[in-house]
């Protein structure tokens, strides 16, 4: 299995970790990317491999089986991760999306199969995101955070998802007029 | 909605245009940073006539500029867009950015420092706490409008809270703010729409622009300019508000310099201005109240986004002295769906089932008075490096916050009770939750959030073993003052505005002193 014969050339999964770490995560993001033929990291536009990934976490991470949530695609939240995350200092923007690319090589490395993240099917996918929410490695629980808060800040913040947790804004009688009905339209096509 | 349009500034305020040149600037005073401290030196020196530019790194937003959209505000209004956090990731570090700094997003929570904290800070060498201190609070009260929060402002979240703690008989009660047009929006952590809190902004900034004051928006100080030892300005560059990249240099010569930047930012930028240091202080004790969510589920509807977010506490297990065996502050804590759903356990379907749950969540953050001291080193740009990992002693008062926060909650009615442990820990009676120990604990379990950085140029008279003196004049060069929470010489236990808005105007006397 390839993740055997990686093991033995590069060591442990713990040991690859490290010496990512030690290596720094943009560099090795930049060196993946390199070997995949892809564009590195971009602060200034995230590329669309990258995006790609963004979005294949986060239909896993989203994926509710519950028809008052929506799907993350239909409800702009990706458009709304990217908001959030342009208002980052470009370094962080940049060690974000370096995360991505490692989330995307990572089964080669701790499995459960050797193959792309965007590649895996969902259950698979499922695999590789709870190993790294729950790994024993502090860097791998805090990438998984990382990703975590910025796919749930970007879906959960979309009104369309609203309806099913009871929230609202333009119901909520503190809320000053202007916002109050710029909020109402934003919220009546998920009321409806 | 006003995201789309040019912004206006107030007169006085303006944004340094892009060129190729640096512009310059002349002044009596330069004040880096326009948070609580900096915005109450900014305010005091200019009521006294002094010549003052007030220097932001972030932006300006208006009430009508408050979209209330947690993905657009986060970015606006906090350090390093809300991504700021200990160089192991395990802590977030959530800070202000913008006019105001903190005081824009904050919960409006005021107490004074308590007398044995004073009374540490006055052992270990800090003049002048006395009756002069008690007026210097007094005014700034009056000034900010701080008072108890009324009864009928008081949410279910917090109800629970008083709810639980009457139920044990544990110490705690309401709280005091500083709102006067508040409507109860429940949006304060996002910038209120409402202009209802009395925040530095508010209060002090824009009165000080109609007392002559200058106000330079998103303008980064890199470097403070000192010769022959004293400060003479300071050094920096215009931001582009889209991009956030450098746009012009800027340079600002001052007589004097007071630093406001924050207790990351200031120690951060004294660093990076190659400052004589000669005991290598500078930046260390760095103390930050780290806290963790406890959540509680109710069979009753909480919706702890509705109304006033926080307004009561709970002080069974804080005590001051500095060998305290609790240092445990605890106070309701709510968020909006988009942070609240990263802080839910899990993900998928199993998340899903929680976030249904959302309207009957309660929840406490047990925030530590902590012991542990970190360090602040300079980094790229707007970015920092804070090293602080949590000594033994705090992990074992984490604990014990985690299971009293879970003892409330059961007594004001909780049917479960989920500790945020990896994996989370969900508890229907309070004999599992009782199980919970220090060993249970470690980096990033639980997960950790700080809104009170600290304690980084701490004040004090003897220049080898403090940074500034008690009136925050830097002691290794003149004419450079501290007037941010980077002052305290330990942490405090509580809301740190009262006393950094306080500390600002004992600093700005200071320095209206010393120019004559």
């Amino acid at each position: 299995m390839l993740s055997n014969l990686l093991q033995r050339f590069a060591g442990t999964p713990d040991e690859v970790l490290r010496k990512i770490q030690m290596g720094g995560l943009v560099r090795s993001a930049r060196l993946v990317s390199n070997v995949l033929g892809n564009p590195p990291p971009d602060a200034d536009e995230m590329p669309e491999w990258i995006e790609e990934i963004l979005m294949a976490a986060t239909r896993r991470i989203c994926r509710y089986d519950d028809e008052a949530m929506p799907d993350p695609e239909d409800c702009g939240s990706l458009e709304a991760t990217k908001t959030f995350m342009d208002g980052m200092p470009p370094q962080t923007q940049l060690e974000f999306q370096s995360l991505m690319v490692l989330l995307e090589v990572s089964p080669y490395v701790f499995g459960p199969v050797a193959g792309r993240f965007t590649q895996l099917d969902g259950k698979q996918q499922d695999q590789v995101l709870k190993g790294w929410e729950t790994a024993s490695l502090v860097p791998k629980r805090t990438g998984f955070r990382a990703i975590k808060s910025v796919v749930m800040m970007g879906y959960w913040s979309r009104p369309e998802t609203w309806p099913a947790i009871g929230y609202s804004i333009h119901d909520n009688p503190g809320v000053p007029s202007p916002q109050k009905n710029h909020w109402k339209q934003r919220e009546e096509p998920a009321d409806g | 909605m006003a995201d789309d349009e040019p912004q206006q500034l107030p007169d006085g305020m303006e944004q340094v245009p892009a060129g190729d040149e640096p512009v310059e600037y002349d002044t009596e005073v330069v004040v880096v940073g326009l948070g609580a401290g900096g915005g109450m030196a900014l305010h005091q020196l200019a009521e006294a006539g002094v010549d003052v530019i007030g220097v932001e790194m972030g932006g300006y937003y208006g009430p009508e500029e408050m979209t209330l959209a947690e993905e657009q505000m986060m970015p606006r209004l906090f350090a390093e867009g809300g991504a700021r956090a200990t160089a192991d990731m395990a802590i977030n570090i959530m800070q202000g950015k913008g006019v105001g700094g903190s005081t824009v997003h904050n919960t409006n929570l005021c107490k004074r420092l308590p007398q044995p904290i004073l009374d540490r800070w006055e052992n270990n060498g800090v003049e002048g706490l006395g009756d002069q201190l008690q007026d210097d609070f007094a005014a700034v009260e009056q000034m900010l409008n701080v008072h108890p929060i009324p009864d009928d402002r008081i949410n279910a979240n917090n109800q629970m809270l008083l709810r639980g703690i009457a139920e044990l008989g544990y110490q705690g009660g309401g709280l005091s703010y500083n709102r006067r047009l508040c409507r109860a929006s429940g949006f304060c952590e996002l910038g209120c729409p409402n202009d209802g809190k009395e925040n530095a902004t508010r209060a002090l900034i824009l009165p000080a622009l109609d007392e002559g004051a200058q106000v330079l928006v998103r303008v980064r100080i890199d470097e403070i300019l000192h010769e022959e030892g004293r400060a003479v300005g300071v050094a920096g560059v215009a931001l582009d508000a889209e991009t956030g990249r450098a746009r012009r240099e800027v340079v600002i010569r001052a007589e004097s310099v007071v630093l406001a930047a924050s207790a990351t930012g200031s120690a951060s930028l004294a660093l990076k201005s190659g400052l004589p240091d000669p005991h290598g202080l500078v930046g260390r004790r760095l103390h930050i109240h780290p806290g963790a969510f406890v959540m509680g589920i109710f069979d009753e509807e909480i919706e702890g986004w509705l109304g006033v977010p926080q307004s009561a506490e709970c002080t069974e297990f804080l005590e001051y002295g500095e060998d305290a065996d609790q240092r445990v502050w605890m106070v309701t804590g709510f968020t909006h769906p988009g942070t609240s759903a990263g802080l839910m356990p899990g993900f998928g379907p199993a998340h899903g089932a929680m976030m249904r749950l959302y309207p009957n969540v309660a929840a406490i953050i047990t925030m530590l008075h902590d012991e542990t001291s970190g360090a602040v080193r300079p980094g790229e740009g707007e970015r920092l490096h804070i090293h602080y990992s949590l000594q033994q002693d705090d992990y074992a008062q984490m604990a014990l916050g985690m299971r009293e926060a879970a003892r409330i909650l059961f007594a004001a009615g909780a049917r479960e009770v989920m500790l945020p442990l990896s994996p989370p820990r969900l508890v229907s009676s309070m004999s599992e939750a009782a199980s919970l120990s220090v060993g249970d604990l470690g980096p990033l379990n639980p997960p950790m959030i700080a809104v009170h950085p600290m304690s980084t140029m701490w004040m004090g008279e003897d220049p080898e073993s403090s940074v500034v003196d008690s009136y925050g004049g830097y002691h290794h060069l003149d004419g450079l003052f501290v007037a941010d929470g980077s002052l305290f010489p330990s942490s405090i236990g509580g809301p740190p505005q009262i006393p950094i808005y306080t500390m600002g105007r004992r600093v700005a006397r200071r320095v209206v002193d010393r120019l004559g």
